[in-house]
């Protein structure tokens, strides 16, 4: 099994497509990295502004404000929604991109069973997905840190804002990271079955995006009666719970609790449905796949 | 003597379409076995289902003995294929596509050895090159040396020549004679050309529609007792009596005023012409084809249904 995960992973980082993902990504990066150094000043202040009626800041408090920490939990709101794209361009190429080269006949005709390739394809897609969230830990914390220094980590919500002190935040980074890795591989796993469908990589990659887009869009909609009958089953609305690590608790006398995740069963109960996602995907994909003709 | 592959009352449908109807046929060990239809005959549907590319809508498979549904990992492990056209990796080399195909097949070769592969269908100078940039005649040579890697005892190669030229179609044809003769492995090779399958296989199945219609081995098939003359005579009367009262005509199709088949023993054609100048009935034309052609020409060149001309 390990020898065929050597080869699924060969195939993939051997590609230069692949690598565009990591190049993609980079690049966002460093032009927020970029635009936060030269002015960052200016979007803190545009942060704060919509609070300013009720806190009064400090000059000190908006100048230690701009920090790594900071700078990597913008970063990761903006890219862990762009994300899904870079994995469906390796999961969803997995099969149907196989297919489509007549590759997949090269496979399925030496002594390995279906449900062993759809295994190891998925693995392999898993590790690309952490090899990215890596490649962005690497980039936004470790680059940000770099560049900006550490500082206390203020969060804003809509109901105020959440301040965890320094020394309290990098943990936190290490569980989103890990979270963004279910939810990643939920995505990867989704990507896989509709590669599973299709004989042309192009439509499960659509077909991806299509579905996180709708699904998000539904996720975000307030509408009453989506609220407790389609949000809390849709994956996407699961996707976004990384962030509850960055919400503390607050004590009786208003003070955040060091080391406290404000909803920890919340998030977990996010993680547990993200899983049954992957494990209902994968499940799927053997299913349709050991039952397909493979005419291509 | 137990055969190597056993196919009983196969069938495939694709919805309302029936590409392959109720085929059994049986391939011995050391034999090659030529599989021959045209495109669309049924050939690499049913060589699919013996690869477990395809599962059948009926019948059943039986390899080195073993049912293949049931024992599908263990049968592979002992069979080789290329089937339709050899596909590759092209940004990885010819050496890590097959080094790729063994660990596939749960080997894990020397150097050494791959590269014996690689020499015996004359790619080991062109080890370290990337695929996409040989020719179709030498990815052709590369899906035989991914097919033979785990040394399988049957080998199964679909339209090995196709889209080759005259020293590419040389070239696998005498790879698949070496194979045969030198390493006694049994062969499955499909063409859509006669002239291709009768210079390599032992037996022949032709396969037209989805229907078997022909199966047999080739020296009784190609039998030159059972040559087809055609005949551009010039006078229809009285060359119609003279081919009835010869003995050793076995029957008379006339085409056309000028043209007929006939068939005979294949020594005997200029005995033939000779008789038909001593009766003054000009000849214009002799052409002769062995049965199996003529048979095999009928069913490419018409629509309708043409019974066997050999039973």
């Amino acid at each position: 099994m390990l020898a065929l995960l050597w080869i699924e992973l060969n195939k993939i980082f051997r590609r230069p497509r692949t690598y565009i993902a990591f190049g993609a990504m980079a690049a966002i990066v460093w032009l927020i990295q970029l635009a936060l150094y030269f002015d960052g000043q200016a979007y803190v202040d545009l942060l704060l502004s919509n609070l300013s009626g009720s806190f009064e800041f400090s000059d000190l408090f908006k100048t230690q404000l701009l920090n790594g920490y900071l700078i990597c939990f913008v970063i990761l709101n903006t890219l862990l929604i762009q994300m899904p794209l870079l994995v469906a361009l390796v999961a969803g190429d997995s099969i149907a991109g196989e297919a489509s080269q007549g590759t997949l006949r090269f496979q399925l005709t030496r002594p390995i069973s279906r449900a062993q390739l759809i295994f190891v394809k998925f693995a392999a897609s898993v590790v690309y997905v952490l090899c990215l969230l890596l490649w962005l830990a690497l980039l936004a914390l470790l680059g940000s840190v770099l560049l900006f220094g550490v500082n206390d980590l203020v969060v804003l919500r809509s109901t105020g804002i959440e301040q965890m002190q320094m020394d309290d935040v990098f943990w936190r980074y290490l569980a989103a990271f890990g979270f963004a890795a279910i939810a990643l591989t939920t995505v990867a796993a989704l990507s896989l079955l509709l590669s599973v469908l299709s004989e042309n990589p192009i439509g499960p990659i659509i077909a991806t995006m299509s579905v996180v887009l709708v699904f998000t869009i539904l996720s975000e909609m307030n509408i009453p009666i989506y609220d407790t009958t389609v949000k809390p089953w849709l994956f996407t609305t699961h996707m976004v719970a990384w962030k509850g690590f960055f919400y503390v608790q607050a004590d009786a006398e208003g003070a955040t609790v060091r080391g406290s995740v404000e909803n920890l069963p919340a998030v977990l109960r996010s993680a547990g449905i993200l899983l049954g996602y992957i494990a209902l995907f994968l499940w799927t994909s053997i299913y349709l796949f050991r039952r397909k003709d493979i005419l291509t | 003597m137990e055969p190597l592959v056993r196919v009983s009352h196969l069938s495939k449908r694709f919805g309302s379409f029936e590409a392959v109807r109720d085929i059994s046929f049986e391939v011995n060990r050391g034999q090659v076995y030529g599989f021959l239809g045209q495109n669309g005959a049924g050939k690499s549907t049913t060589l699919r289902m013996i690869m477990t590319l395809i599962r059948p809508t009926a019948g059943s498979i039986e390899v080195f003995g073993l049912n293949l549904e049931q024992h599908r990992k263990e049968i592979l492990r002992q069979v080789g294929a290329v089937i339709e056209k050899p596909d590759h990796y092209g940004y990885l080399s010819a050496y890590e596509n097959l080094r790729m195909a063994a660990v596939l097949c749960g080997i894990h070769p020397s150097r050494e050895k791959l590269m014996q592969q690689l020499d015996f269908v004359g790619l080991a100078d062109r080890a370290k090159s990337p695929v996409k940039t040989f020719s179709q005649g030498m990815k052709q040579r590369l899906g035989i040396a991914t097919a033979l890697v785990h040394d399988p005892a049957l080998i199964i190669l679909d339209e090995p020549t196709n889209g080759l030229d005259p020293q590419g179609i040389a070239d696998i044809r005498d790879l698949i004679r070496r194979l045969s003769r030198d390493h006694q492995k049994t062969l499955i090779v499909s063409s859509h050309l006669l002239s291709e399958i009768e210079l390599i296989a032992d037996s022949l199945l032709i396969l037209h529609k989805g229907e078997k219609r022909i199966e047999g081995k080739m020296n009784e098939l190609l039998n030159p007792a059972e040559t087809i003359v055609e005949l551009e005579l010039g006078n229809k009367a009285a060359a119609s009596i003279l081919l009835q009262q010869t003995e050793w005509i076995g029957s008379v199709d006339w085409r056309s005023d000028l043209q007929c088949c006939v068939r005979m023993p294949k020594n005997r054609i200029p005995e033939l012409v000779r008789l038909l100048s001593e009766a003054d009935i000009p000849v214009h034309a002799v052409a002769s084809k062995h049965s199996l052609e003529y048979y095999f020409l009928q069913l490419t060149q018409t629509e309708t249904h043409v019974g066997p001309a050999v039973d």
